[in-house]
């Protein structure tokens, strides 16, 4: 049985098409090449 | 693949040909991104858009430099009416890759159309006022904007789960299936909308025993009914009705066509018999109208047309006058044909007196105009010698054969022509007298006596007056 209260938590605003740009400057664009290319220089300097 | 080294192309090997660095790790995790990007793909292309999120976002988190797989996942965002996190998703990949990239294509689609965008711009704001609507309890007012919302963008999903979520808290069970309905259409791995729908069926459905009271109540309506749905109604067609048959449906018939006719006849024909009557009526009251303006007519042209023939006499008569045997133009015809005859020189005097003796004295006494009498004493002034002596000579003649009456006439127009020629006037007297006429006789000595007192016939005139008087 669907609870009402429950579920409506789980709805989030929608983004507005002028806050896009703040969340574009606040976005983390960290993916696994950095981290693979941070271990890699971290190893490079203990070398 | 490239190396992140030295940006030579990989081989199969472990390690870069170029530059000896070890690309092992690199490329798995490379894989692992196409990988992503492929299933996100597939899933794409069978509308399970959350899943390809899902693998879309996972691709970008090994390889945010992934350019087609950001270009999908802005795609994907825009079809489910998130406009806000698809033009997101298209700048970074135009930072990424600045030409030949289908992200600035999308962008400049987007806003080329102004009017679209405003309209996005308000449907995303009309859905968040919905959202604080719904956690603060006013559902009616959230339905209604969510219903705005759906008109200006039907894609947008969450809209659909949010009214939908309304209507079942409503226990509008039909409504809140049309809603999860349209929201898997657009997107079917979506679990939320799945897990809705299922809840939604499962009220709706009529062998479920653990259904609610209102549910139950349902499902004796729809054992001797068929329910079918058209937009927002329900219709509710019933099985088990049975129709009249026989004397009954014969007697209901009957009854049905003499109430019909009753009505007709004590409601409908009346109403049409007065309403012609009083078009008739009125009719009738336009053509008497017509018929009062005409005779009105009739009068006025009677009237106007005993003035015009009076007007018409009027100057007929003056016409006459004018023209006729009397008239004035008669007499300015003798004198132009006099004025003519004097300048003639083919013509003599006579010819000229001739015209200007058919001039009535009448006229030229009373009526004539002062040009008239200009030319006329002209005239007679021009010919009064020559014709004087000429009547003079034949009133002198008539009277020596005793023709008294033209001796009168010629000696009267002899003198009248020459108020000097004393002797016409002698002779005249002598005529009026042997013609009996003694009063003419004695006027004309008497004039003679006055007006030549130096003359030498002054002394028989008056011999002549002393005989008149014994």
């Amino acid at each position: 049985m669907i609870n009402f209260e429950e579920e409506l938590k789980k709805f989030h605003p929608s983004l507005e098409l002028q806050d896009a740009e703040e969340i574009l400057n606040h976005r983390d664009m960290t993916d696994m090449t950095d981290i693979f290319f941070d271990i890699i220089k971290e190893t490079d300097e203990e070398v | 693949m490239l190396c992140y080294q030295c940006g030579c192309r990989l081989s199969e090997l472990d390690y870069c040909t170029g530059c000896g660095a070890d690309v092992r790790a690199y490329k798995r995790i490379m894989y692992a991104a196409e990988y992503s990007y492929n299933d996100g793909l597939e899933r794409a292309r069978v509308r399970d858009l959350s899943g390809a999120v899902n693998s879309l976002r996972q691709c970008l988190k090994y390889n945010k430099q992934h350019v087609d797989a950001r270009n999908l996942l802005g795609l994907i965002y825009f079809e489910c009416g998130e406009v806000g996190a698809a033009l997101i998703e298209w700048v970074i990949s135009a930072t990424v890759r600045e030409e030949k990239n289908l992200a600035l294509d999308y962008m400049e689609i987007i806003q080329s159309n102004q009017g679209r965008l405003d309209i996005i711009r308000t449907t995303i704001k009309k859905y968040n006022v919905s959202l604080e609507l719904c956690q603060k309890g006013d559902y009616d007012m959230a339905i209604i904007q969510l219903r705005k919302v759906l008109n200006q963008n039907p894609k947008f999903v969450k809209a659909h789960q949010l009214l939908g979520l309304l209507y079942v808290k409503r226990e509008e069970w039909e409504k809140a299936k049309r809603e999860f309905t349209h929201s898997k259409r657009i997107d079917g791995g979506d679990v939320k909308t799945l897990r809705y729908l299922k809840e939604v069926e499962e009220q709706l459905d009529p062998d479920d025993i653990h259904a609610s009271g209102r549910t139950k109540k349902r499902q004796k309506e729809e054992s001797a009914a068929i329910y079918k749905s058209s937009g927002n109604d329900v219709i509710i067609q019933p099985l088990n009705g049975k129709e009249p048959l026989g004397i009954n449906a014969f007697i209901q018939i009957a009854l049905g066509i003499v109430i019909g006719l009753c009505v007709t006849i004590f409601l409908i024909t009346p109403s049409k018999v007065q309403s012609a009557q009083d078009e008739l009526k009125e009719q009738i009251s336009g053509y008497v109208e017509q018929l009062d303006w005409k005779n009105t007519e009739i009068v006025e042209l009677e009237t106007r047309i005993s003035q015009l023939e009076q007007s018409n006499l009027s100057l007929q008569d003056k016409l006459n006058a004018l023209s006729g045997s009397d008239g004035a133009l008669r007499e300015i015809n003798e004198l132009l044909a006099a004025a003519y005859a004097a300048l003639d020189s083919s013509q003599d005097a006579m010819s000229v007196e001739q015209h200007l003796g058919a001039i009535s004295q009448t006229y030229v006494e009373q009526e004539a105009s002062q040009e008239f009498l200009d030319l006329y004493n002209y005239l007679r002034q021009s010919i009064g010698d020559s014709v004087s002596q000429s009547y003079y000579n034949s009133g002198l003649d008539a009277y020596n054969r005793m023709d008294y009456p033209t001796a009168i006439t010629h000696l009267g127009r002899a003198y009248q022509y020459d108020r000097n020629n004393d002797d016409a006037l002698y002779y005249l007297g002598l005529a009026y007298m042997d013609s009996g006429d003694v009063e003419h006789a004695a006027e004309s000595f008497n004039q003679l006596i006055e007006l030549f007192p130096n003359s030498t016939l002054v002394t028989k005139a008056q011999q002549k007056l002393a005989e008149i008087a014994e």
